[in-house]
């Protein structure tokens, strides 16, 4: 999913006007018009001012607050990654991570729910069953933030169903 | 609309974190005393049951039962979206009252000092929670929620009935294999709907242990209400109810009104053989009975007394209550036959021998019963309870000469009743 298509989603969600906003600068950097004069440039630039105006409205935890930033950077740096080798690592870290977790920040959807989703959209569509299968908690959380339709919008679907039509037991690959 | 029940009932927190979610206004009755409120005639008007929690409508409609109660809350979302869903819905609140509920209550309640402890009760509860969290865990280990893809009232009536498990006894050792549970059970505690209507709870740390100090106190405040056989439950249930009013004082944690059908199966574990309940002592009737059966009585009987375990067993006299009933002496045998037979799953851990004393028309029935457990084992299963109510029964004294005289006798088909009719037959129940 390019970061275009990533920042618009993000703003629909958030019910942001964003239509025509959008442009590129010279060198080919994402860059989002405020008002007549003022751009913000870079996608992590443009998600954390979304994230700002949220949390204007919506007072979050100050810790929940930064840690959804560090979300943004984790999934720019490694889920974005050009080395397989990185994705696979953000993969497996997701993973543990949400053993004991219904979602990446505190108990209900975040900002970091949507952008982790979005970016890894193009590795779990190439997963193999058997590699959602290795990565339970990441298919679990994934497979529910797909099933919100004002996040998913129009990206792919990721089919987990094929795990339960081989018969699998999942749980057993823990 | 108005709900009423006693603080801290984790049935009420169904209905009132469902009406969090739906928005719907509900209000505590306020100066309902548990007890009271609920024996009075305008409470038993609306609830004929005099339980609660019980809803009343404000157009003046009454539901009791916490289940229907909060599904009547419930909006949409929570009642489930497909067909499908709303079974899915109804699957938990099920396995909500039958799998969790009564093995939740057997574990707990004898930690709050609400029950005697009992070992085996103790670790057969502790069985069925496992079951019940690896059936749980199945599901949420590939799903967020139990139903769909969005909390439901399955959520919320299955998290209120582990609340006092994970509150009191499962600790993180315990939990442990059970990660997925843990993670939903967290999500859904600290839903800001939840955490509205459930204040001041804490993840069990350490499994609390049965305090035999607090169990004699709560005995002594409240009566053995647990303690009686379930027929006389109805007449008990007072002083079991008066506990909430009275638990702000001593600090007991909400010692809970025991539903019906939890003590019912607390009573009547879903074990094959009732006795499991009991402690296994050290006299083995297979032993004895194939001694009696092979050897002279000079032999067996000593045997008895020498290996009879008086600390797990007990030794019983019954006598038929209706002798003038007694007509031909074969219909009389046939009677003992018929107990014996309905009696036929008490076999492995009781021994009995029945004599039928006199004639035609002049007839007693008596017998020496010897099973385990120190109280009449009748009551432990519902199969056993079709004859026994036509018997006088004593308890007989292990050590006393008495016993051992009538021991004796009975076991050797000897003697006369205690109006001086000669023996005529004896049964076996072995």
């Amino acid at each position: 999913m390019t970061v275009e298509t990533e920042i618009t989603r993000v703003a629909n969600y958030l019910k942001f006007p964003i239509k025509g906003k959008l442009s590129y600068t010279e060198d080919n950097i994402i860059q989002m018009n405020i008002n007549a004069n003022e751009k913000i440039i870079g996608f992590s630039s443009i998600l954390n001012y979304f994230h700002n105006e949220v949390q204007k409205k919506d007072n979050q935890h100050v810790q929940d607050f930064y840690q959804t930033k560090q979300f943004f950077d984790f999934a720019n740096l490694f889920i974005r990654s050009t080395s397989k080798r990185d994705k696979y690592a953000a993969c497996l870290e997701l993973n543990s991570y949400l053993e004991s977790r219904s979602y990446l920040i505190g108990q209900r959807i975040s900002l970091a729910d949507l952008v982790v989703f979005y970016s890894l959209n193009d590795i779990m569509l190439q997963l193999s069953p058997l590699e959602k299968e290795s990565y339970l908690n990441l298919s679990r959380w994934y497979s529910y933030i797909q099933s919100i339709e004002t996040i998913r919008q129009n990206t792919k679907e990721v089919n987990f169903s094929t795990i339960h039509l081989l018969g699998w037991n999942t749980a057993a690959h823990v | 609309m108005l709900l009423y029940t006693y603080p801290e009932n984790f049935r009420a927190f169904k209905a009132l974190i469902a009406a969090q979610f739906s928005g719907v206004n509900v209000q505590v009755a306020p100066n309902f005393v548990m007890g009271e409120t609920n024996k009075t005639e305008d409470f038993l008007k609306k609830f004929p049951l005099g339980k609660v929690p019980a809803l009343e409508t404000d157009d003046g409609k009454y539901l009791f039962e916490s289940n229907s109660i909060a599904y009547y809350l419930s909006n949409a979302q929570l009642r489930g979206g497909s067909d499908l869903e709303k079974a899915q819905v109804l699957q938990w609140l099920s396995f909500a009252d039958s799998e969790l509920g009564p093995a939740s209550a057997a574990w707990v309640f004898p930690i709050l000092g609400i029950m005697q402890f009992n070992k085996i009760t103790n670790e057969r509860a502790k069985q069925d929670i496992v079951k019940a969290l690896e059936t749980l865990q199945a599901r949420l280990v590939n799903n967020t929620f139990l139903v769909g893809e969005r909390i439901t009232l399955a959520d919320i009536v299955v998290f209120c009935g582990l609340l006092q498990l994970f509150q009191h006894v499962a600790d993180p050792e315990f939990r442990k294999p059970f990660f997925a549970v843990s993670r939903w059970f967290n999500t859904i505690l600290n839903q800001p709907q939840t955490k509205a209507v459930v204040k001041n709870f804490t993840l069990c740390e350490k499994e609390a242990a049965f305090d035999p100090k607090k169990y004699q106190e709560w005995q002594a405040k409240f009566g053995g209400a647990q303690q009686q056989p379930k027929k006389e439950k109805k007449k008990e249930e007072k002083p079991a109810a008066e506990k909430p009013a009275k638990k702000k004082e001593d600090k007991i944690e909400e010692p809970q009104e025991l539903d019906a059908a939890d003590e019912a199966l607390l009573l009547e574990p879903k074990s094959k053989d009732p006795f499991d309940l009991l402690p296994k002592g050290t006299f083995n009737f297979d032993d004895f009975k194939r001694v009696y059966s092979n050897e002279e009585e000079s032999k067996s009987i000593p045997y008895f007394f020498e290996k009879f375990d008086k600390e797990n067993y007990s030794i019983w006299f019954g006598e038929y209550k209706y002798p003038e009933e007694l007509t031909k002496t074969f219909m009389s045998c046939n009677l003992i036959g018929g107990m014996f037979q309905r009696l036929d799953k008490m076999r492995k851990q009781a021994f009995a021998s029945c004599c039928l004393f006199g004639e035609d028309n002049n007839s007693t029935i008596s017998g020496v019963w010897v099973w385990r457990g120190q109280e009449l084992a009748f009551p432990l299963s519902p199969d056993w309870q079709i004859d026994y109510e036509s018997y006088a029964w004593k308890k007989l004294d292990a050590d006393s000469e008495e016993t051992k005289k009538l021991v004796t006798q009975y076991f050797s088909w000897a003697g006369t009743d205690k109006d001086g009719r000669k023996f005529n037959q004896g049964k076996i129940f072995k």
